[in-house]
């Protein structure tokens, strides 16, 4: 029998919370990403779930219409409905899941479930979650080769260590805790970090800067660029990345890679399948050089607070902020460095003389003018956000302007600026082109 | 059909979607003018309404009917790359060009499905 690929891991609810008067989205989550992923990327898989008991009858058809051939409940979720909320789908700042009753969710593991189930499988590619993962590593043949998802429920190194097996491949995402604690400072360290697992791969999913892959044996780190284009909803891109980084690794790390990047970028873009999967399937037509060709939009992570956003906005104390602050949160989840002149420089009083507002025109010009791009918010159509626009257009700073109540439709603002629109997704994607590197594929 | 409504899974493939992307037309600003082909055989950049194509040379292009890349199109539209491969071709002409202290030019394009 030909092996296949075992999926391991949580099958949850996704509910994206929409606006009032738009029915809510809900669609199955967790490892069906993953899943998803394996199906665009024609792979035949196998699923090792742990989930709800309500929920396996729908997980069981659904996921063999993706094309599991192997269904199996390695463990029970008891006291939680495995439901989480996703507040923004385009990951324009922190998502916020929210995972109802999270607090309370147990596992039960299937004591039917044994070994001799998963002989067959080479490759396993596991989401930590709930469950006990290293309890469920002892389930899986000796000779499997292992790949972790760690994007949540890994507390440190020492968890991966527990799991008392080779490791081929480790992802991890810019977004997750573990990184945070033992990656941000950057790639290097990260590697070091994970070095006493001895994967053969790591890679790290950097949002909209693309990803980076370390490969032991060359000891060298590749990028891998992003697709960006408009996110319709991106939650499980780093999973489907994953899967298909697996369903294409007989290509070889790097080319699994690239395909692994067009594949996510895909899932973003739609929550339509058959649309998805058309996508994927394609650009399977281009090869690993035409794709390295084309590159992309790459911005690691520790290089972007050396990326200064000068953010031009009525930043007052009085004014209503609520668009600057979304903005401004969004650029510092992303690891760009805001600079706010109003709140580093100060907020003149009104009626200030000539001479203070002289010194404070000063400070905002020379703050500008050690930024690399200026990201605007009109509110109000405020006039100075306006004149700052127009001497970062004369200085051949870029531009991009978020309007979301699009006060500032204007000539001159809109042809003045690199990116204008009312979608911070949209504005959000243009700084990273413009701060990031385009069309270029090199070593990190 | 796409994850809609909360009373049931929804989104389980049919096999009868397609992705429309490649159908679809566009406009869009050239990068790297001065760098192709075009400019630096002519010292200038192609008029109104002069018309082009896209291909997939490395990058993907906007050319003239003779084959000079005018310019690259940004990475957003890689997706052409494959598009292209499938059989589509994309035929336009330029919209708006000038030479300034940075040349531009901006074309407007309509699929040809296969």
């Amino acid at each position: 029998m030909t092996s296949v690929p075992l999926l391991m891991g949580e099958i949850s609810i996704d509910v994206t919370v929409t606006p009032r008067g738009q029915e809510q989205k809900l669609r199955l989550g967790g490892i069906v990403h993953a899943a998803r992923g394996f199906w665009a990327s024609s792979q035949p898989f196998a699923v090792a779930a742990v989930l709800p008991s309500y929920l396996e009858v729908a997980a069981r058809k659904y996921m063999a219409a993706l094309g599991c051939i192997h269904f199996h409940i390695l463990g029970t979720i008891y006291g939680a409905p495995n439901v989480t909320l996703v507040f923004d789908p385009t990951e324009v700042d922190d998502q916020e899941y929210d995972t109802l009753l999270r607090d309370e969710r147990s596992v039960t593991f299937n004591s039917e479930f044994t070994t001799a189930d998963l002989v067959i499988h080479s490759d396993v590619l596991a989401f930590p979650g709930v469950y006990d993962l290293a309890k469920a590593c002892e389930l899986l043949p000796p000779n499997a080769r292992l790949h972790v998802d760690a994007a949540y429920d890994i507390e440190g190194v020492d968890s991966l260590s527990k799991l008392d097996r080779p490791i081929a491949t480790i992802l991890m995402s810019t977004s997750s805790d573990l990184f945070r604690k033992i990656g941000s400072a950057g790639i290097a360290p990260l590697v070091a970090n994970l070095a006493p697992l001895g994967a053969d791969v790591i890679v790290l999913k950097e949002n909209r800067g693309g990803s980076r892959m370390h490969i032991t044996l060359d000891n060298a780190t590749h990028l891998l660029p992003a697709q960006l284009s408009s996110t319709v909803n991106s939650v499980g891109v780093g999973d489907v990345f994953a899967a298909a980084y697996l369903a294409h690794l007989r290509t070889g790390p790097l080319e699994a890679g690239w395909r692994a990047t067009y594949a996510a970028a895909a899932y973003s873009q739609t929550t339509d399948p058959d649309v998805f999967a058309s996508t994927v399937r394609r650009e399977s037509l281009l090869s690993l050089q035409e794709m390295k060709d084309l590159g992309g939009t790459s911005l690691p992570w520790e290089m972007r607070p050396n990326k200064h956003i000068y953010l031009a906005a009525p930043d007052f104390a009085r004014a209503d902020r609520r668009a600057i602050e979304r903005a401004a949160s969004s650029l510092s989840y992303h690891n760009f460095r805001v600079r706010r002149p109003v709140q580093e420089n100060g907020e003149l009083p009104l009626g200030s003389d000539g001479l203070a507002l002289d010194e404070m025109y000063r400070k905002d010009v020379d703050l500008l003018d050690h930024c690399q791009l200026l990201f605007a918010v009109p509110t109000g159509k405020d006039p100075g956000t306006l004149v700052e626009i127009g001497l970062a257009i004369a200085k051949g700073i870029p531009v991009v302007v978020y309007d979301p109540g699009r006060e500032c439709d204007n000539t001159m603002v809109i042809a003045g600026s690199r990116c204008y629109s009312t979608d911070l997704d949209l504005c959000l994607n243009s700084v990273f082109r413009l701060l990031g590197t385009e069309g270029v594929t090199h070593h990190a | 059909m796409g994850s809609t409504g909360s009373g049931n899974f929804s989104d389980y493939p049919t096999g009868r979607g397609n992705d429309n992307r490649c159908d679809k037309a566009f406009s869009v600003k050239l990068e790297d003018i001065e760098h192709c082909d075009f400019f630096k055989a002519n010292g200038t950049v192609p008029a109104v309404g002069t018309p082009l194509s896209i291909s997939h040379s490395k990058r993907v292009v906007a050319q003239t009917a003779d084959g000079e890349i005018v310019g690259n199109l940004p990475t957003s539209f890689n997706y052409l790359a494959a598009c292209l491969r499938q059989g589509y071709k994309y035929e336009g002409q330029v919209r708006d060009s000038k030479v300034g202290s940075v040349a531009s030019v901006s074309a407007d394009f309509a699929a040809v499905a296969p």
